[in-house]
């Protein structure tokens, strides 16, 4: 026969031949389609990712200039909350200074930035300018202490210049303010002084007369107390023992405030650095382990495929199946117990793989539809055409498992940059998915009889491990933590050809985020 | 609606569109998978990853050319790719003892697209894939060494058996029908 001509007929014949379609194959392909977009759970983490870096991109960018919002700005003429004289637990707020002046036609927006605010059930404020009022190192109070750092811009309606406008004439006054309550201010009691400096970057003279409904010491400007108290420009304080009063009182002759209004301690909350901590680590990592397991000896395995005019029944008389190295994503987050303990929770995905050959002998039987006369007629006939052969297969099958980590983390050692720690606890497995990259279902038979093959995918398994961790950022830690993970119960893998008790011995590679 | 249309629509995700085309071509999609593998499972997954495949790069179908014959290569690359994956390593079956038989041409026409499909089927895998490259999709020698990373001679090899072991499980074919 010509070849050519051969290949021709056949192409001719087969172009445009149909096959019939199973009926599920639209459903999976729509479900194929929807199995391709990246799972929730890893947009999950990589959202996750994102905002941790985020957080700590803004926290390096913002540093020490964090800008809190305001919590009360007080108009001239209106009148200051008043303390209730108890304690107050966050104490204190953010403090503005809203300032104007007619003459010079200056209206200064001042923003006092509280940076931080020390809870004192019985403390003291002060206010020192320049080492004037050094009485006001100590002084009953019993509201809060606040700490302030603010900067005063001449800009109208400005807040928190950096006293960059050219041509203004910058004081450059530094300061420390503190804030009283109701109480009456005394001497002999020593308090904590919290209070940071208040760049001055005004032209205008700054001064201020404390109106206090309490016992007035002599106070230098900017000794404040809170008991509803408007402070004016009308007496300006002077005690001029420093240089920097004496030009405060100097450019008072040119340029006055007429009402400064502070308002504090108005009972809103500005919660301390420290105790926003929620005392949380995130904890995102990859592992590598190695899967073992005490493997149920398989005698045979046997698949029979049926489909129409065809029939294979493979048999497999050797099995070689080797769990293959495998990885797991996890995210946890820990809560601080103490300072050396900590627990755990959260998501593992784990993918463990094996590697299956399989060789046996596999038996063909195609049945062919022919034309068979009988008499003067033909008729249908069925020959069945049986062919023997050897099949090697070799492939590698997968096994995904969605389970719930719990974790104890006890510290062992800390050093300035790095801290050793002990972490256990147990595996909770939810979920399991299995994909047999092998066409057909598998039947193994176990030379064990115990090792029925059965469809167990949920259990519980131990895991144990060292964690070594460095900090590289305020709230980042990168870490390692060899590990090793036993299952004490069977865990019977659905479709896995490799049931048993399937231990791991791995590493995670880390990055942890202080919340 | 014509196919250009079809396309389109498929291009902008319309699962209607899709599902047009999906039944348009299942079939014959369907027998070419067959054709590459003898495992029906197999068959159906490489049926579903090609469909896949072609919704997710259908938009690279510039119009130039038959879109079937653009279809074919799709999933004839999908089905190469899902059997390398798989690994599978066959030995020739040796239980078929092949007689030469010099047939009349005339033989491939007389007997049924499905006979024919199904002896096709029954040649050993190298054969199988190198007879439906070559034979069927038209590919060259040089294309198929590429694809199966083999050699252009091994290639003609292959298609020499492939060719000589179907003639004669179709004059086997027919013998028994002259029984």
């Amino acid at each position: 026969m010509n070849n050519n001509f051969f290949d021709e007929s056949v192409r001719e014949k087969l172009d445009g031949h149909e096959a019939p379609v199973p009926a599920d194959a639209w459903a999976n392909i729509q479900k194929g389609k929807r199995m391709r977009k990246p799972w929730p759970f890893f947009w999950l983490l990589a959202a996750l990712v994102l905002c941790s870096g985020g957080i700590y991109l803004y926290s390096i960018g913002a540093g020490g200039k964090k800008i809190i919002a305001p919590t009360t700005l007080l108009q001239p003429g209106k009148t200051a909350p008043a303390n209730t004289g108890q304690a107050n637990s966050s104490n204190s707020s953010d403090i503005i200074l809203s300032s104007s002046k007619e003459n010079n036609k200056i209206n200064n927006s001042i923003l006092l930035n509280t940076e931080k605010v020390n809870a004192n059930n019985n403390s003291s404020a002060a206010a020192d300018l320049a080492g004037v009022n050094k009485n006001l190192a100590s002084r009953t109070n019993n509201n809060a202490l606040v700490k302030t750092n603010a900067v005063l811009s001449k800009k109208p309606g400005s807040r928190l210049k950096q006293n960059s406008k050219q041509g203004s004439k910058v004081a450059d006054r530094f300061t420390k303010i503190a804030v009283n309550g109701t109480g009456d201010i005394e001497n002999g009691i020593d308090d904590e002084i919290n209070a940071k400096k208040i760049k001055l970057s005004n032209t205008g003279k700054v001064a201020m007369q404390v109106t206090n409904p309490g016992t007035t010491n002599n106070l230098s400007p900017l000794a404040l107390s809170t008991t509803g108290a408007i402070y004016t420009s009308d007496s300006i304080l002077t005690d001029g023992k420093k240089e920097e009063d004496k030009v405060l009182a100097e450019e008072k002759k040119s340029d006055t405030i007429n009402n400064v209004m502070v308002a504090v301690n108005t009972g809103a909350k500005v919660p301390d650095k420290k105790k926003r901590k929620t005392g949380l680590d995130m904890d995102l990592s990859l592992s590598g382990f190695m899967p073992s397991g005490n493997k149920a000896t398989i005698s045979m395995i046997r698949r029979t495929t049926v489909e129409p005019l065809h029939k294979a029944t493979f048999t497999a008389n050797k099995v070689r199946v080797r769990l293959q190295p495998s990885i797991a994503i996890n995210f946890l987050l820990f809560k601080s117990l103490s300072a050396k303990t900590a627990v755990g929770s959260g998501l593992s995905y784990q993918v463990i793989k094996e590697y299956i050959h399989l060789n046996g002998e596999e038996v063909n039987t195609h049945y062919t539809i022919v034309k068979r006369l009988n008499g003067n007629s033909l008729v249908d006939d069925t020959v069945a055409t049986v062919t023997k052969g050897v099949r090697n297969i070799d492939a590698v099958n997968s096994y995904t498992l969605l389970s719930i980590p719990v974790s104890f983390r006890y510290r062992l050692l800390q050093r300035s940059q790095w801290t050793m720690d002990l972490q256990a606890g147990i595996d909770i497995n939810l979920h399991s998915k299995y994909k047999n990259s092998i066409g057909g279902e598998l039947i193994p038979q176990f030379a064990n009889a115990n090792h029925a093959k059965q469809n167990k995918t949920t259990g519980i398994g131990f895991n144990a491990g060292i964690r070594w961790s460095r900090r590289v950022g305020k709230n980042y830690l990168l870490y390692a933590a060899p590990y090793l993970q036993l299952n004490p119960t069977t865990l019977y893998l659905k479709e896995m050809l490799a049931p048993g008790k399937i231990n791991r011995a791995g590493i995670s590679f880390g990055i942890s985020y202080s919340l | 609606m014509t196919e250009e249309d079809i396309i389109k629509g498929s291009v902008k995700g319309d699962n209607s569109c899709q599902r047009i085309l999906f039944d348009k071509y299942a079939g014959r999609m369907m027998s070419l998978c067959l054709r590459y593998t003898k495992d029906a499972h197999t068959a159906q997954d490489i049926l579903q990853l090609g469909f896949i495949r072609v919704f997710d790069s259908i938009h690279q179908f510039k119009g130039e050319g038959n879109f079937e014959g653009w279809m074919r290569r799709v999933f004839v690359s999908v089905a190469l790719r899902q059997l390398s994956k798989k690994k599978l390593n066959f030995r020739e079956m040796d239980g078929i003892t092949i007689e030469e038989h010099y047939e009349a041409p005339s033989a491939v026409a007389k007997i049924s697209e499905n006979e024919l499909h199904a002896l096709i089927r029954k040649l050993p895998d190298g054969y199988q894939t190198v007879f439906n490259l070559i034979v069927i999709e038209g590919y060259s020698h040089e294309e198929v060494g590429e694809l199966l990373k083999i050699t252009s001679s091994t290639s003609r090899t292959q298609l020499l058996k492939a060719r000589k072991m179907l003639q004669g499980l179709i004059s086997k074919c027919f013998s028994m029908v002259m029984i």
